[in-house]
């Protein structure tokens, strides 16, 4: 198979690559300070976003069955509620819902229910999943739309096999877990994007004397920091004097570190997803 | 006869919009009791400072934001009092709830006092969300057309064959050798370009912005805009979604039907066979008479729908940006300023104000996908 076909495998490895030259740069030019807290930020956001998809597949999956059983056994209320709900959640911009579980994180913290910063990271995460689960709904429901409009269900119903097994085990893990995998790889991306961008907005937005809870340092909240957001803003002024262009990856290197970690991040993520869509003719 | 109103399409129209409706009152009604809750609470929040914790407060030299001297606290404490950690636990967060009412405290704000939802205060929103809409209504725009492009070039070029600006200068200097690496550096440079743009449009805004601040004036409205047109993901999002659909469509079968049958077919630039580069922006008349048009047509007809979805992820853009720019004077800053500021009931009224946004752009959508399969005639 040419590379052309396995545009996946190409950009897991370019991010691998990636990952792992920054990773060696920093080791030779950043202080350890900083160094152990970019890599604690990239370990949390990276933690973070894959809870994120792990309960955006559990939350998709549950609620699909549901609205599958509702269907199947003519609870039309039920049904049309469900429905509702979603398309309901669907039309929330997720950074409002994610501030509304910003503010719930926050209060939760200060009561101490919520004491380790694992616990935190995955309650956050969980908020995530819960504006994101939507398109696990919609794929698993459209897969099995497909199939049930072949001659394949039939036949094994024919052949005594249950229907939650039908569903689970021949449509969703045998005949759409390329799939499903696709989806988890893209809902990756949109966590990590959507992580990063609420814990900036609230480093940034809100004061920094404000610093209302110690939540877990992420790449966002990295990039919101003083010394990073100087080190950004150097980025713009190479536009105009190139000269300054060698000092980004030396002196300017904490904020310059962060941006391209998510950066970087995002465009192979994004690459990876539309590669397995092109290979597996999604 | 029935009447139009009786199609099949116009009854699914009218149930969508009832349903939109519906919501609208459901979050009405959800965020109203969440605005009296959390007033009610804040409200019995501000009780008098408890004397005790006062009293640690007003400890000089000590910084409460940092955790070393938390700790150093904690070991002093232990040190002077017979007490057990559940004990100096619960003084700590006492004191770091104090801490942050006082932090927060309305009166520290340009302005001073506690503002509540008046007449006043929607009439100051007014002006914010007006600007908060034309901004969002240029974006959609903007976004829409410059998706379209992007899927449509992209769907040519994969049709032409053409490889990556990379690829063909790795082909050319295996090919030429070493005067071919520099006779073709153009199209070294070229992907350096691409690269870059890649970069930009998968870059959350913030990056970007925080990148050009000291050269341009990021608090203009254009930029805004431009802003949340190019980064964020959000172009490359929608155009990825219309380029799915236009290859999806591009291997149904009537397509080599209508080849056969004598429709042109070739994807060539500015060839009479093939699409003149206008197709990027007015496709449905720079390609009458070639099959795309009709590949077109239907991809468009499946997307107008998935744009519903690209509507909140658009709102999400442009909340990131307001906020995290902290430009005063736009509607999603003030919001942020308002939840630091535990004036929950404007904030609300603000996120309800925004919800009503994207529910009549979806409703838009609807209509306008209804009238699609109208002229279509795709109904029963």
């Amino acid at each position: 198979m040419k590379v052309e076909e396995r545009k996946d495998i190409l950009w897991t490895l370019l991010w691998a690559g990636g990952l792992l030259i920054a990773g060696v740069w920093l080791v030779l030019f950043l202080n350890e300070p900083a160094r152990e807290r970019i890599q604690a930020a990239f370990f949390n956001t990276m933690l973070g976003a894959l809870v994120a998809v792990v309960a955006a597949l559990l939350l998709g999956w549950g609620t699909a069955h549901l609205l599958l059983a509702f269907e199947r056994g003519g609870k039309r209320t039920a049904y049309m509620a469900g429905t509702f709900v979603l398309n309901l959640l669907r039309s929330i911009p997720q950074m409002i819902g994610m501030l509304v579980g910003y503010a719930i994180v926050t209060t939760l913290i200060l009561r101490g229910t919520l004491p380790s910063p694992l616990v935190q990271i995955v309650f956050t995460s969980i908020i995530t999943a819960l504006f994101v689960f939507q398109e696990v709904v919609d794929l698993i429901r459209e897969r099995v739309k497909h199939y049930e409009q072949l001659e394949f269900v039939n036949a094994l119903l024919v052949c005594g096999v249950p229907p939650r097994v039908i569903i689970n085990k021949e449509i969703l893990l045998k005949n759409s877990l390329a799939h499903l995998v696709q989806k988890s790889v893209s809902l990756f991306g949109r966590a990590i994007f959507l992580l990063c961008s609420i814990d900036f907005i609230i480093s940034v937005g809100l004061s920094t004397e404000v610093n209302l809870v110690n939540l877990p340092t992420t790449l966002g909240s990295m990039l919101a920091n003083l010394d990073s957001k100087q080190d950004i803003l150097v980025v713009g002024s190479v536009v105009t004097d190139p000269s300054m262009f060698g000092s980004l990856f030396f002196e300017h290197l904490q904020g310059v570190s962060v941006a391209f970690l998510i950066v970087y991040s995002l465009l192979c993520i994004h690459r990876i997803a539309g590669g397995m869509m092109e290979r597996y003719r999604l | 006869m029935s009447s139009p109103s009786d199609s099949p399409t116009f009854r699914s129209l009218r149930r969508i919009i009832l349903e939109h409706l519906s919501a609208v009152l459901v979050v009405g009604v959800v965020l109203a009791a969440l605005a009296i809750l959390l007033t009610v609470v804040e409200e019995s929040r501000t009780q008098p400072s408890d004397p005790s914790i006062a009293r640690y407060l007003a400890i000089g030299d000590v910084d409460w934001s940092r955790p070393l001297h938390k700790e150093l606290f904690r070991d002093s404490y232990l040190f002077l009092h017979p007490a057990s950690e559940g004990a100096i636990d619960s003084i700590l967060r006492n004191i770091e709830e104090m801490r942050i009412r006082d932090l927060t405290d309305p009166t520290r704000k340009l302005g001073g006092e506690r503002k509540t939802l008046t007449w006043d205060t929607v009439g100051g929103l007014v002006p914010m969300y007006v600007v908060f809409i034309i901004v969002f209504l240029s974006v959609l725009g903007l976004t829409y057309v410059a998706a379209r492009a992007m899927a449509i070039r992209k769907f040519i070029l994969s049709k032409q064959g053409r490889s990556s600006y990379l690829r063909r200068y790795v082909a050319a200097v295996q090919s030429g050798g070493l005067k071919e690496a520099v006779v073709r550096l153009d199209l070294l440079a070229r992907s350096l370009m691409y690269g870059i743009a890649s970069l930009v449009l998968f870059s959350p805004a913030y990056v970007v912005a925080y990148s050009l601040r000291t050269r341009l004036d990021t608090e203009n409205v254009f930029f805004l805009i431009l802003l949340a047109v190019v980064t964020n993901g959000v172009l490359v999002h929608y155009a990825g979604r219309l380029y799915a659909l236009l290859v999806t469509e591009s291997r149904k079968g009537y397509v080599e039907t209508a080849i056969v049958k004598g429709v042109r077919g070739k994807y060539s630039w500015d060839h009479g066979e093939g699409l003149p580069r206008m197709v990027m922006f007015t496709p449905a008349q720079a390609a009458k008479g070639h099959v795309f048009h009709e590949i077109y047509r239907n991809a468009r007809l499946q997307f107008i729908p998935s744009m519903k979805e690209h509507v909140t992820f658009m709102v999400t853009g442009l909340v990131i940006i307001e906020m995290a720019l902290n430009i005063k004077g736009y509607l999603c800053y003030t919001l942020l300023q308002h939840m630091l500021f535990r004036e929950y009931d404007i904030a609300i009224a603000i996120v309800f104000l925004i919800f009503v946004a994207v529910k009549v752009i979806e409703v838009c959508i609807d209509v306008w996908h209804a009238f699609e399969l109208r002229k279509y005639g795709n109904e029963g």
